[in-house]
């Protein structure tokens, strides 16, 4: 039991490290998308890292319905790595949804990430809202049937499981 | 050669039970079992149970007016409340009852960890426990993102670049799993079918397990690890019908919360902020992911489940009282405290920003 336990620990850690041994080899690419939620015809800055310099990024759009090609960025070198800064206009046939939007090199490096396209009005509702842990304000009374309902039914089940456990044997 | 068939004898005039018993072979499930198993500390998998076909059953009627697109997922949600016949109370019931079956399901796993239940020949029953209890936690974690408020955004956002720090382990949670489907749509089919099919091939083999080897004896003084199936002076029938009567009690505590204290729902979420801590499942880790940034999520969970998978291992002994087991009783005590403290800590922290 002991050799199984470990063997399965061994196995788990081996796969936890497959990725660590790519990004040791080449370097792994990411890209940062902002902001992540946008309308049709907006603007998004992508920031790439952990580029070579020189590399060449398509940067396309994907979703259910297809891919829309947005254009392309060229990472250059920034002290030690390279990247790029780029600033794409959201394509006005686009329509609300969620979108990965992805960035791929000719060698086939890739890397992406999620951009959410809504409507401008869900937009602007969105923009007015600072983030917030409070809670919504809904109205949240019911009828008072549903509530006489709800506890006659919440007695009855409760006198039943009562009586279902003291029922002697 | 004569050959003398006896015919069925005619049905008999009986009671509805009677017949009853005939065509479900009821009579089957009378087999003996002990009477400390009709005690309700033995019977927190049971109305654990109860408390997940609750969930399965008001999760059925949510998920027809969810929409699992990020773009409109949180408006569901808020329709569900104010535009569905019976959708707040539905939602409130089903809320209330993963929080109380998330409580059941612990003091389940600590009971068994107290009475050395886990012990040969349970060992694998305490293993598909704790896939059980994966799963439990999986479909709380699931259930809270869905909402899709700034609570669940950064539940979300987390669960993203831990995943990215996991590797291949964690590579469902990132956004390159798949172009098609976003991930709070991936949670959702999580939450609403894999992880049920899961809980309902877990519970199978954990019931059959529980059948094998019979309800582990009373931690006496003396009491050691053995197979009971067939002792006891008690019946399953017994012990079934407490579990449902306990499971209407828990049934009646949810229904009685949901009309006086509705299930949360936040405002619209923000990407990028953070505003908000856990629920109060995962709040222990809010103070480790304070000190270690995200990477205490995989860290924090990988030490507590590695724990728990060892238990077995290094409280080999047969014997089952707590006293005979002091020292292991003892670590897991500490390990309980820490995480209790931690949560506490966690409710006076300050949030602070964690995502890279």
């Amino acid at each position: 039991m002991k050799t199984i336990f470990f063997r399965t620990l061994l196995i788990v850690l081996l796969l936890s490290l497959i990725p660590a041994s790519i990004t040791l080899a080449h370097g792994e690419p990411t890209i940062i998308v902002e902001p992540a939620v946008v309308s049709p015809g907006e603007q998004i800055t992508i920031i790439g890292a952990d580029m070579e310099d020189g590399e060449v990024f398509k940067i396309t759009l994907e979703s259910g319905s297809g891919t829309a090609q947005l254009g392309e960025a060229i990472a250059i070198k920034d002290g030690e790595e390279a990247g790029f800064t780029a600033v794409f206009s959201i394509p006005n046939n686009l329509t609300a949804g969620f979108y990965l939007l992805r960035a791929t090199t000719d060698e086939g490096e890739t890397t992406a990430a999620d951009l959410t396209i809504v409507s401008s009005t869900d937009l602007a509702n969105a923009m007015t809202m600072d983030a917030s842990a409070a809670q919504h304000t809904l109205d949240r009374s019911k009828p008072p049937s549903l509530i006489g309902s709800v506890i006659v039914l919440a007695l009855l089940s409760a006198s039943l499981g009562v009586w279902l456990i003291r029922k002697p044997e | 050669m004569k050959t003398n068939i006896s015919p069925t004898p005619p049905a008999q005039q009986g009671t509805f039970k009677e017949w009853l018993v005939e065509r479900t072979g009821w009579k089957g499930l009378t087999y003996p079992v002990p009477t400390h198993a009709n005690k309700i500390w033995y019977l927190l998998g049971g109305i654990s149970f109860v408390g997940f076909l609750i969930l399965f059953a008001t999760g059925i009627y949510m998920a027809q007016f969810y929409n699992a697109q990020p773009s409109d997922a949180h408006q569901s949600a808020v329709f569900l409340i104010t535009g569905v016949p019976l959708g707040d109370l539905i939602r409130s019931i089903h809320f209330w009852t993963a929080q109380i079956v998330t409580v059941t399901v612990v003091l389940h796993l600590l009971r068994i960890l107290y009475s050395g239940s886990f012990k040969r020949p349970r060992e694998l029953n305490w293993y598909i426990g704790l896939g059980l209890l994966f799963v439990t936690l999986g479909a709380v974690y699931t259930g809270s993102v869905l909402k899709y408020d700034q609570e669940g955004l950064e539940a979300l956002q987390h669960s993203k670049e831990a995943g990215e720090l996991m590797g291949a382990l964690g590579a469902f949670f990132t956004s390159e799993f798949s172009s098609t489907a976003s991930l709070l749509t991936r949670l959702f089919t999580t939450h609403v079918s894999i992880l049920p099919m899961a809980f309902a091939a877990l519970i199978g083999v954990h019931i059959y397990l529980i059948n094998q080897h019979g309800i582990s004896p009373k931690a006496t003084l003396d009491a050691t690890a053995r197979k009971t199936k067939g002792e006891g002076e008690s019946r399953f029938d017994i012990h079934l019908r407490r579990m449902i009567g306990y499971g209407l009690i828990l049934l009646a505590v949810v229904m009685s919360l949901a009309l006086l204290l509705p299930a949360p729902i936040g405002q619209h979420g923000m990407p990028g902020a953070e505003v908000t801590k856990p629920w109060w499942m995962f709040v222990w880790l809010f103070p480790a992911e304070a000190a270690l940034g995200v990477r205490a999520l995989i860290i924090m969970p990988s030490i507590l489940g590695g724990l728990l998978l060892l238990v077995p291992v290094v409280d080999r002994s047969p014997y089952l009282n707590p006293v005979k087991r002091k020292w292991v009783l003892i670590v897991a005590g500490i390990i309980l405290l820490i995480l209790i403290i931690g949560g506490l800590v966690a409710v006076i922290q300050p949030t602070t920003d964690h995502l890279g």
